[in-house]
């Protein structure tokens, strides 16, 4: 574990443990899902972190209890998230009834913890917060709705959905050091969301399991160039998401015309479109160099 | 975009053109070209680190 993922676990720790409101039974349940949240690391608590350090002349020690009411909010709407798409196996999936409330509470001690710091300008902090937390419900709601199944609606939903959630962890600790925010880190922060997003829809289909998009009739750009194909694998796809007849689809042909029909090609070049976006942006923008070198292995 | 990478796709011949800067793509910005470009380069990668 790095030294900045250490220092955010820790202030995780801290909040769960001096939140009064909460009895036994919810601080438990807080601490065993932050522990799993722990191994995969907290990268949008370091973007917030970053962004603070870079714009700065002054450390505030606070900005790590910031950092960790990202976490908070990000590790609650995952919570949801899952519960919602039902295609994980994370603890919180076995008790989907407590598991929500532990998220809720999530999200109220993220803004509450970031209320009680001493910065200047947290109440701009708080506002960045629920606004973009905003956002990316709105985006969730799309997404569920599983109706964007074309290029443009489908990178507007992600743009909220994934997008939104990087832009906040950027531009909460840019205003905290600075009182206000920059629409160019806005813009790049929102690319990274969209790059991850991206990239995580060409991992779905790594698998034929519950995870897989496909499997789960589920929109994302490689199946959205997949179903513009007129070719009989891609026919067949379209049938099995109309659901007009029964259809089996042959998985190997399937994965051949996804691996080899430009499918993945077509999603990789949206990626590289959305990097190239944000290294331009990045490169006019006075940033500290550790922070740049984080951004740009996040871009790629 | 869908329809660039489908044409391409089908005629492997314009991107060693495109490699070689003998053709451009109408319609299509540089930044959108070099992104094309690179995703057609990345295909060892894509087996090896993506797909696999």
């Amino acid at each position: 574990m790095q030294e900045l993922d250490v220092k955010i676990n820790e202030s995780l720790e801290i909040l769960i443990e001096n939140e009064l409101l909460i009895g036994y039974e919810l601080r438990s349940m807080l601490k065993i899902f932050k522990e799993e949240k722990k191994v995969v690391g907290y990268s949008f608590g370091k973007l917030c972190y970053w962004h603070y350090e870079s714009f700065t002349d002054f450390l505030n020690e606070d900005i790590y209890k910031v950092a960790a009411a990202v976490e908070l909010l990000i590790l609650s709407f995952d919570i949801i998230d899952d519960l919602q798409d039902k295609d994980s196996d994370y603890s919180w999936t076995k008790t989907p009834e407590l598991s929500l409330n532990v998220a809720i509470a999530m999200l109220v001690m993220a803004s509450r913890a970031i209320r009680e710091t001493s910065f200047e300008h947290k109440s701009a902090a708080v506002q960045i917060l629920e606004d973009y937390a905003l956002r990316s419900i709105n985006g969730q709601q799309l997404d569920l709705l599983n109706s964007c199944s074309d290029e443009q609606s489908y990178l507007q939903m992600i743009e909220q959905k994934s997008g939104s959630l990087t832009a906040m962890g950027c531009l909460i600790g840019e205003v905290l050091a600075k009182g206000e925010s920059s629409s160019e880190v806005e813009e790049y922060g929102k690319y990274i969301g969209i790059i991850q997003q991206i990239k995580n829809d060409i991992q779905s289909l790594k698998t034929w399991g519950s995870k897989n998009d496909l499997l789960n009739k589920r929109y994302s750009l490689p199946i959205i160039y997949l179903l513009s194909q007129k070719n009989d694998v891609s026919k067949s796809v379209i049938s099995y998401y109309n659901e007009d007849i029964v259809t089996f689809l042959d998985n190997n042909a399937t994965e051949n015309e996804l691996t080899n029909g430009g499918a993945i090609r077509y999603a990789i070049t949206i990626k590289n479109v959305y990097k190239f976006k944000a290294l331009s942006i990045l490169e006019n923008l006075a940033i500290n160099e550790v922070c740049k070198d984080y951004l740009i292995k996040l871009m790629k | 975009m869908i329809n660039v990478i489908q044409h391409l796709e089908k005629n492997p011949e314009l991107v060693a053109l495109l490699k070689e800067q003998k053709a451009s793509l109408i319609g299509v910005s540089a930044m959108e070209q070099k992104a094309i470009l690179e995703a057609f380069n990345s295909e060892i990668e894509l087996e090896r680190d993506v797909w696999n």
